[in-house]
């Protein structure tokens, strides 16, 4: 019964809010933070039960906490919510980004409060609800619902300048957003029902659960098919090269908590996916196409690191430099080794925390300079407090310098594929330069450099204690995982153990 | 010919609707009332409904050799006589600005919703074309009420034609089976067929093509949808809820009666042609509708493709139980989706006097002075393009499931275009709704008078139920698996 709660209590807050916004002017910001922090608190406490768990037989369940009730019996689907300790990491992460983006966009909303904690803890909810749901019906159905909140956050509390080219930008961009989202969700959607058929024709068992789904006996084939199908719908998501399209423009609209959630929390759960789903249920195609995809993530992490070089707009930069380092996840996904594993999940974390602090510091300078264009920027540093310091360290922490959780993630993702990918792998290594190149590229101009001539006038306000507060935390939670990576890595280890033993046994065959 | 008083009960549907008819025929003789016009009407559309549960107590039955009523008819009956009814609710005050007589109005309504339920439950060629007639020809002058306005008799002459035209193919058609079955109930067709079941006879499946045209033009599908958005743009949007909604619904039950039994004669250049028709009105249906600008139209070619969807439920090799559902359910979610959005319109264009508000660019901003209202439409497109939490998502879901069950995967990669495609145009919309307000006030602006708050509400309810059966959607299944799918007396 724990386990509903924490979809419950967003969803049910979103609605509060929307309802106290009329009686006072604030209370939608406490009460959002309070209900996330409650389920912050929450997702701690589940960390404390003991999370091994001693399977009696190949029928029973592996999960540490389970809730299921019947829902639509004709097709045989059912509410169930389950979880282990990749998905209480994950529902931790979660949480946390909740709190720090209602902390962000704390003085920033000004209008419909209500409506915009509405749109932000629906978010969150569906993503939990995402985390959390092992049928794969009520997957595809928290997928879908998540749309339409982050819709809603870029069409009106989008990316403001007095223009009306900008503003016509916006819809086309969120519309984009919609689109993308819907391909991904309908390939996924036929993917979801074909396997459950074949589950169906083998077994007269018609089930959406993912405990019964990953014994079906397909022909490879089909399986090759609906693995694709499934890995196509997680990588729009992700995203992977050649379906990035819409991730970079959907950063320079939207608002900046907006931007923290899906980067944060909307792209982390195509990780997750990725990670539960294509390898735990299709192992056989999946190393088949391994090398492809180990590939297909490597030409993504030079591709848009790269591109981030051109960028004027630092979110924009930020953006790419974030898909770059899902390049990673996806070699260390597909590489099966136990400790890359390791990596990708302190890697998924750690990223998070580092560019989510980075997009509430962009969002900080917004309300400064009221730019987010580099060449318009410069010399900043003498001039406001706090700030650069934090965005130096945050920077730096991105591109991975000892000390922080990326680099434990990046050291381990590369050291664990590199015993059967030494070609593959030390091509990878080499975009840690060029990470690094951008990032120092972005602070130099930013805040070093040569004054420039509009930012002489402005006195940059005290930085609030709010701002200081999210910011240390984050540094705090980033050093922490980096000297002590065990406090993840020891939740983490059984269940990702577990997928990767089934899906290791086929990629022995296939090597780079 | 001897009738019982349980097949008498069994066609009550029908007669009460005639009396209702004929006391409304003789009261306009003797005296005009629009009230009680509006009132006899609903008693009686109301009594209708009420009798299908008397009527569902001794079903399966054949009264006489015309009808044949079974427990899915009476579901599809039930869809029609709501869907008249809420077209009667909504014209009451549409009527009160028309400038001249308006009880006629009604009994065109009821005319044309005998023709629907006779055509459920026919089981007789001669039923099947006078049902088709009797659909057809009070909506000419349903389409017509408007007679003043621009579009309105161009867009009724052009249905005239076409489906005279179209009528005047079925009933050579129905000749054709007549010279070789010798008789003309269904019953027989099918002996025929099963007879010539190694070599078919070219005459007899000429007549049969010929009929198929005739369903197919009423349900607006490929070749044969040139008609629908010219009449739906000239149309008011009351007329549009019923025609819409029931019209095609009646057509529709029979249209998957008959072919039900084809493809289980296994006649394959049917399958072939329909599987053409379906992907073209699909694609066609949805890249056409992306150009529109007025909102009519749009929802005229969405229907296009709405239909060429609800045809993949025929193309079935084997078992037809879970295509009547998939039937049963899509119907459901387009019922809903049509009553609410041309409900929406419809009340949005009598509260602001005489104008038809059609034009996708007056819905323009409407989130930010009505927000209610243009969340009922949202809610109501989004279940039209079959988006979750909605009870279109779950119409879409039994397609998608049956297409994967048939093993059907050019036409799963059509349906997956076709959808995306649809998205877009239906998100095209639902953008306008919420784009900022012009500053200059050119712009109409969408007014409610204190009379429309009840529909909204009614909307509102609608709209709900779209979300609240999407998300529980075991009620509806329920009731469809309940209703015992069974095509025919004989199969």
């Amino acid at each position: 019964m724990l386990l509903p709660i924490f979809i419950m209590v967003p969803f049910l807050g979103g609605i509060l809010c929307l309802l106290c916004d009329q009686y006072s002017l604030k209370i939608a910001h406490y009460i959002a933070l309070i209900l996330m922090s409650i389920v912050f608190a929450l997702s701690i406490s589940l960390l404390f039960y003991d999370l091994t768990v001693y399977v009696p037989s190949i029928y029973g369940s592996h999960w540490n906490f389970e809730y299921e009730t019947p829902w639509i019996p004709r097709f045989g689907i059912t509410f169930h919510l389950a979880a282990d300790g990749l998905s209480i990491l994950m529902l931790v992460l979660t949480s946390i980004l909740g709190i720090v983006s209602i902390l962000c966009s704390w003085n920033k909303i000004k209008r419909n409060i209500g409506f915009f904690y509405l749109n932000l803890l629906w978010i969150l909810s569906f993503s939990i609800g995402i985390l959390l749901s092992v049928d794969l019906f009520l997957f595809f159905i928290f997928w879908e619902v998540m749309i339409f909140p982050a819709y809603f956050l870029i069409i009106f509390w989008g990316y403001k300048i007095d223009n009306k080219k900008t503003c016509l930008n916006r819809y086309i961009i969120a519309n984009k957003f919609f689109m993308y989202s819907q391909c991904s969700g309908l390939i996924l959607l036929f993917s979801i029902l074909a396997l459950v058929h074949c589950h169906y024709i083998s077994t007269h068992i018609l089930s959406f659960s993912y405990d019964a789904l990953h014994n079906v006996h397909v022909n490879f084939f089909l399986e090759t098919c609906i693995m694709l199908g499934f890995f196509l719908a997680f990588s729009i998501k992700i995203p992977i090269v050649p379906f990035h399209g819409w991730l970079p423009d959907f950063h320079t609209y939207s608002p900046i908590s907006g931007s923290l959630d899906i980067s944060g929390i909307l792209l982390k759960t195509a990780v997750y996916a990725l990670l539960r789903f294509n390898i735990f249920l299709f192992p056989h195609s999946s190393a088949r196409f391994a090398c492809y995809f180990m590939i297909l993530g490597l030409i993504t992490i030079f591709y848009t690191a790269l591109i981030a070089f051109s960028q004027t707009d630092i979110k924009r930069l930020v953006a790419y430099s974030s898909i770059s380092h899902s390049g990673f996840v996806l070699v260390a996904i597909y590489s099966a080794s136990q400790i890359a594993y390791q990596g990708v999940i302190v890697q998924t974390i750690s990223y998070a925390l580092s560019t989510a602090a980075l997009y509430c510091l962009i969002g900080q300078l917004f309300q400064r300079v009221h730019t987010r264009d580099m060449r318009k920027m410069g010399g900043l540093w003498s001039s406001i407090k706090w700030i650069p310091g934090f965005s130096l360290f945050f920077s730096v922490a991105n591109l991975g310098i000892p000390g922080t959780g990326n680099f434990v993630g990046e050291f381990m993702i590369l050291f664990g594929a590199f015993k059967n990918n030494i070609l593959l792998v030390s091509i990878a290594s080499f975009s840690l330069i060029i990470s690094a190149l951008y990032s120092l590229m972005m602070i130099q101009k930013i805040y070093f450099g040569v004054h420039s001539r509009s930012n002489d006038v402005v006195i940059m306000p005290y930085t609030s204690f709010r701002e200081i507060f999210i910011s240390v935390s984050l540094l705090v939670m980033l050093i922490l995982i980096g000297l002590y990576p065990n406090i993840i890595m020891n939740i983490s280890e059984l269940p990702l153990n577990n997928l990767r033993s089934v899906f290791s046994n086929f990629i022995l065959i296939t090597r780079l | 010919m001897i009738i019982t008083i349980n097949q008498l009960i069994s066609c009550s549907p029908l007669l009460i609707l005639l009396s209702t008819a004929i006391v409304i025929m003789l009261f306009i003789a003797y005296n005009r009332n629009h009230a009680f016009t509006f009132l006899c009407s609903i008693i009686g559309l109301s009594f209708t409904l009420l009798s299908l549960y008397f009527v569902q107590k001794n079903i399966p039955t054949n009264v006489t050799i015309l009808f044949h009523i079974d427990k899915y008819s009476l579901f599809y009956i039930a869809m029609i006589v709501l869907s008249s009814m809420i077209s009667c609710v909504f014209a009451y005050s549409w009527l009160k600005n028309c400038p001249y007589d308006y009880e006629e109005f009604y009994l065109f309504l009821l005319f044309s919703t005998i023709g629907c339920i006779s055509l459920i439950i026919a089981n007789h060629m001669s039923v099947l074309f006078i049902g088709m007639e009797l659909i057809s020809l009070p909506m000419l002058g349903l389409i017509a009420y408007t007679y003043f306005k621009k579009h309105s008799l161009e867009s009724a002459v052009k249905y005239m034609i076409l489906s005279c035209t179209v009528s005047v193919l079925a009933l050579f058609g129905i000749a054709l089976i007549y010279s070789i079955s010798g008789s003309l109930t269904f019953f027989s067709l099918m002996y025929e067929l099963l007879m010539s079941m190694s070599h078919p006879n070219i005459v007899l499946l000429c007549g049969v093509g010929l009929v198929i045209v005739a369903f197919v033009f009423k349900l607006s599908i490929f070749p044969f949808h040139i008609w629908t958005p010219d009449v739906y743009n000239g149309t008011p949007s009351i007329v549009l809820i019923y025609l819409s909604t029931a019209a095609k619904i009646a057509v529709f039950s029979l249209f998957f009666k008959l072919f039900s039994f084809l493809t289980f004669f296994n006649i394959g250049f049917f399958n072939i042609a329909l599987e053409i028709m379906l992907c073209c009105s699909i694609v066609f249906g949805h890249i056409m509708a992306l150009f529109q600008t007025s909102i009519k139209r749009f929802l005229g070619y969405s229907s296009i493709s709405q239909f060429g969807y609800l045809l993949v439920s025929l193309l079935n090799s084997s078992n037809f139980n879970f295509s009547l559902e998939v039937v049963g359910v899509y119907l459901i979610s387009y019922w809903l989706s049509n009553i609410g959005i041309f409900g929406l319109m419809s009340m949005i264009s009598n509260a602001n006097c005489k104008l038809e508000f059609d034009c996708i660019s007056c819905y323009r901003s409407l989130f930010w002075y009505n927000p209610v209202l243009s969340s009922i439409m949202t809610i109501t497109l989004l279940s039209l393009s079959g988006i979750p939490i909605t009870i279109g998502f779950i119409s879409k879901f039994y397609l998608l499931s049956l297409i994967i069950k048939e093993h059907l995967w050019f036409l799963g990669m059509i349906f997956i275009l076709g959808s995306m495609i649809g998205i877009y145009s239906y998100l095209k919309i639902i953008t306008f709704l919420y784009l900022k307000p012009v500053t200059n006030s050119s712009v109409k602006k969408i007014i409610l008078n204190t009379h429309s708050k009840k529909y909204v509400f009614f909307l509102f309810m609608i709209s709900l139920l779209i979300v609240i059966l999407g998300i529980f959607p075991d009620m509806v299944i329920n009731v469809i698996s309940r209703s015992e799918p069974r095509l025919f007396n004989i199969v």
